[in-house]
């Protein structure tokens, strides 16, 4: 391994260490943080696709630190999925950046914005460290990174609303850290690893001499992971969360954060325990139920509300139900259409937020009733907000058509008709919550004709760019599907072969 | 605000000295005995808070301002990623210990390598983590 | 299960028993502060049941000057690991502090009921 690839591995060890030097930057009078954030999550890109590159070519990257052998030392284990959502989180930490840029100073104040680059380069290193890391403690310790990261960035606005958000949020998340400690607690007790890998060996024989203790830890773990990632009874803080923060602070918690807890969650399940615990204990129909019930009922509610960050979150609550349905059908095309759900939902999610927070910072407008219209003043931003909800009700050129697909054959894969009638109801459902708005939009002008006005000149490059990004993206990963699927298609026959 | 209190204040100006020593041995010994850098600096930084807890802030502003305890705390933190990355140009992974530093023998005060420089930079780290805490949450009133 | 094996393990059960009582005072009491003692319950019955994973009765500090085989040491790696709960703990209490200021500063009160009162009376 040469010197690149060494500092592409570190990249969560470079963002902590950037969130050091900001404040000493800071402290000397410098001025151009926000141009010198950009250059360093161009860094953070810039090194994953240096992985992508190295996973392609090499195959996956174990990194030992300080040259510590497993079970001994902490590993990063970067494979190709791995890789996928590592430039997932950069690139799109990237495009927000660029688009944070233009509207910082809408609700953020000037003194604090130096905070507010640290606090959003803490959260991206434990995101970067929650997906590679191959160690349960690291896990943990980067979860707690993450949770003190996300509230950070909601309470940063520093109303009324977004700091009684933050803590119901902060102390449900701390809830939720408790019982995953304990369970890595009881996991270390009956398997003597904290390796994820070594910890799956020995959990086969700990599994026949302490069951007891093996299912209150799996209980344990999963609460506490599918509170983080909002599960359906568990989704209670979200909404008011995703609502208060900061526009842009939305994008990253909608489209990384959870996602980042269900990809260790999936990690967890699949090679912590293995499938044979998995289907003796009742976890599995426990999840396929929750995810029914937050897929209809998240639903139902998106199709309440009135306000239209409110109804985005909602949604999100319902998609979290999609992701976790494709992981507990437990065949092969559900599994490969949960975990690309999270790559898809993660792209179309932050490309809605983004084109809502552009409406409401323009215009001010939050109540979907009062949309009429706006598709004849910003006509481009609806287009993409469009192509976003398209994408989430599953129109086939777009990329959430083909999760939707696999997660469809997966249950029919695990014969279970009833679930492929939900999926059906949802997607109607999604339907009528998302096509009002763009109805609303871009066909009721209100009383006099008006005519489209393209926002080019009046809008910012560094706006509209990160939202043209995404929207390729959308095209091109529903397009040719094979891309994202190339990455997801290694880490499914491996979790379920083990 | 402060203790107007000459018991309180004659007791801290006594054992305050002793507080901090012992704090900065823990630092010191931390390959050798029980603690390390985060008791240590624990210790030096509830030292510091004893300290503007009895004369009052402003005099501990003197002595070490909030600005100059939020620097120091970010200079602890890449203190301790900087001594990471010296292994990655000898060819190791990051924070490798044995053949880039000396392990020198083992019991006596300089051996250890990494370990000992680590814990100086985790135990300013922390006494200045523990001492902008205390000033961010209740100092600016006291 | 009979009562010798819980007597034999009694550090366990007092972690559960205390991690049960912080979690009921998180969930029910309406004082945020005291919400905030209930989260420091919770983590330090999670630092009992660490450490006791890693205790042996009668076992000596893993220091090791003059090896000896017959010694039995103390598992230092939970109580390592522990520290690092300890520094998170001590951040997430930090951090919900300042929340709870930022809290009484804006409405007045720290009791979640009357937050909740004021804020239906506001929409």
């Amino acid at each position: 391994m040469n010197l690149i690839v060494h500092l592409s591995v570190l990249a969560p060890v470079f963002f902590i260490a950037v969130s050091f030097l900001i404040p000493v930057l800071n402290h000397y009078k410098f001025e151009k943080i926000g141009l010198l954030s950009l250059i360093f999550a161009g860094w953070g890109t810039g090194s994953s696709l240096v992985l992508v590159y190295h996973v392609m070519t090499r195959g996956p990257i174990r990194y030992y630190f300080g040259s510590w052998e497993p079970p001994w030392g902490i590993e990063f284990m970067i494979g190709r999925f791995e890789v996928l959502m590592l430039l997932l989180v950069t690139l799109l930490y990237l495009l927000v950046i660029i688009y944070t840029r233009s509207f910082i100073q809408e609700e953020i104040k000037p003194k604090v914005v130096h905070w507010y680059y640290i606090l959003l380069f803490l959260l991206e290193a434990s995101l970067i460290g929650m997906i590679a890391t191959n160690d349960l403690f690291n896990f943990f310790v980067f979860l707690e990174i993450c949770a003190i990261g996300s509230v950070a960035i909601i309470s940063v606005k520093d109303d009324r609303d977004s700091i009684e958000a933050s803590i119901k949020y902060l102390f449900l998340n701390s809830i939720g850290s408790a019982f995953v400690l304990f369970a890595i607690g009881l996991i270390y007790m009956v398997t003597g690893h904290l390796n994820i890998p070594y910890a799956g060996e020995s959990m086969v024989q700990a599994a026949a001499l302490f069951p007891r203790t093996v299912n209150m830890s799996l209980v344990f773990m999963f609460l506490g992971l599918a509170l983080k990632a909002a599960l359906f009874p568990l989704h209670i803080w979200l909404p008011d969360a995703y609502t208060s923060a900061p526009h842009h602070s939305t994008v990253i918690l909608a489209g990384l954060v959870g996602k980042a807890y269900i990809i260790g969650l999936v990690k967890i399940l699949f090679k912590v325990y293995n499938i044979e615990i998995l289907q003796s204990s009742n976890l599995l129909s426990l999840i396929l139920f929750l995810s029914v019930l937050a897929i209809i009922i998240g639903s139902i509610f998106a199709i309440g509300q009135k306000k239209v960050k409110r109804m985005l979150a909602y949604s999100s609550v319902a998609q979290v139900g999609y992701i976790f349905l494709g992981v507990g059908l437990l065949t092969e095309s559900g599994l490969t259409g949960g975990l690309l759900h999270i790559f898809n939902h993660a792209l179309i999610k932050s490309l809605l937020f983004l084109a809502a927070g552009v409406i409401i910072y323009k215009t001010g407008i939050e109540d979907l009733e009062d949309f009429q219209g706006v598709g004849y003043r910003f006509p481009l931003t609806m287009i993409f907000f469009s192509l976003g909800a398209l994408a989430m009700v599953g129109i086939p050129p777009l990329n959430g058509f083909m999760s939707k697909w696999f997660l469809a054959v997966g249950t029919l894969q695990a014969d279970k008709p009833f679930l492929l009638g939900v999926i059906l109801l949802s997607s109607f459902m999604n339907g009528i919550y998302y096509l009002p708005i763009i109805i609303r939009s871009f066909f009721s002008s209100g009383t006099e004709k008006v005519r489209y006005e393209w926002e080019f000149s009046r809008l910012d490059k560094k706006v509209w760019v990160p939202m043209m990004f995404i929207a390729a993206a959308l095209i091109v990963s529903g397009i040719f599907p094979n891309i994202p699927l190339y990455f997801i298609n290694k880490i499914v026959t491996e979790l379920l072969v083990l | 605000m402060k203790f107007e209190d000459d018991i309180v204040n004659t007791v801290t100006r006594i054992i305050l000295p002793f507080i901090t020593l012992f704090g900065l041995y823990l630092i010191i010994h931390v390959h050798l005995s029980p603690g390390g850098g985060f008791s240590g600096g624990t210790v030096v930084g509830a030292g510091f808070v004893l300290f503007s807890l009895s004369f009052g802030i402003s005099i501990q502003e003197k002595k070490l301002s909030h600005r100059t305890s939020a620097l120091l705390e970010s200079y602890g933190g890449l203190w301790y990623v900087l001594l990471g990355f010296v292994a990655l140009f000898y060819g190791y992974n990051f924070l490798t210990n044995d053949p880039v530093f000396g392990l020198g023998q083992s019991g006596s005060l300089f051996s250890s390598g990494l370990v000992i420089l680590v814990n100086i930079g985790l135990g300013v780290k922390v006494a200045s983590t523990i001492i902008t805490l205390f000033d961010s949450l209740g100092g600016e009133e006291l | 299960m009979n009562l010798t094996n819980i007597m034999a393990n009694f550090y366990y059960v007092a972690a559960i028993i205390f991690f049960l009582i912080g979690l009921y005072i998180m969930l029910t009491h309406p004082n945020l502060i005291k919400k905030v003692i209930g989260m420091n319950i919770i983590d330090s019955s999670i630092f009992l049941f660490f450490v006791s994973v890693g205790y042996i009765e009668g076992g000596k500090s893993p220091i090791i000057e003059n090896p000896s085989p017959l010694t039995e040491f103390v598992n230092p790696l939970p109580s390592g690991l522990m520290l690092t709960g300890i520094v998170v703990s001590v951040s997430i209490t930090a951090f919900a502090l300042a929340l709870i200021i930022r809290i009484y500063q804006e409405y007045g009160t720290i009791n979640v009921e009357e937050i909740v009162k004021i804020r239906s009376e506001e929409e």
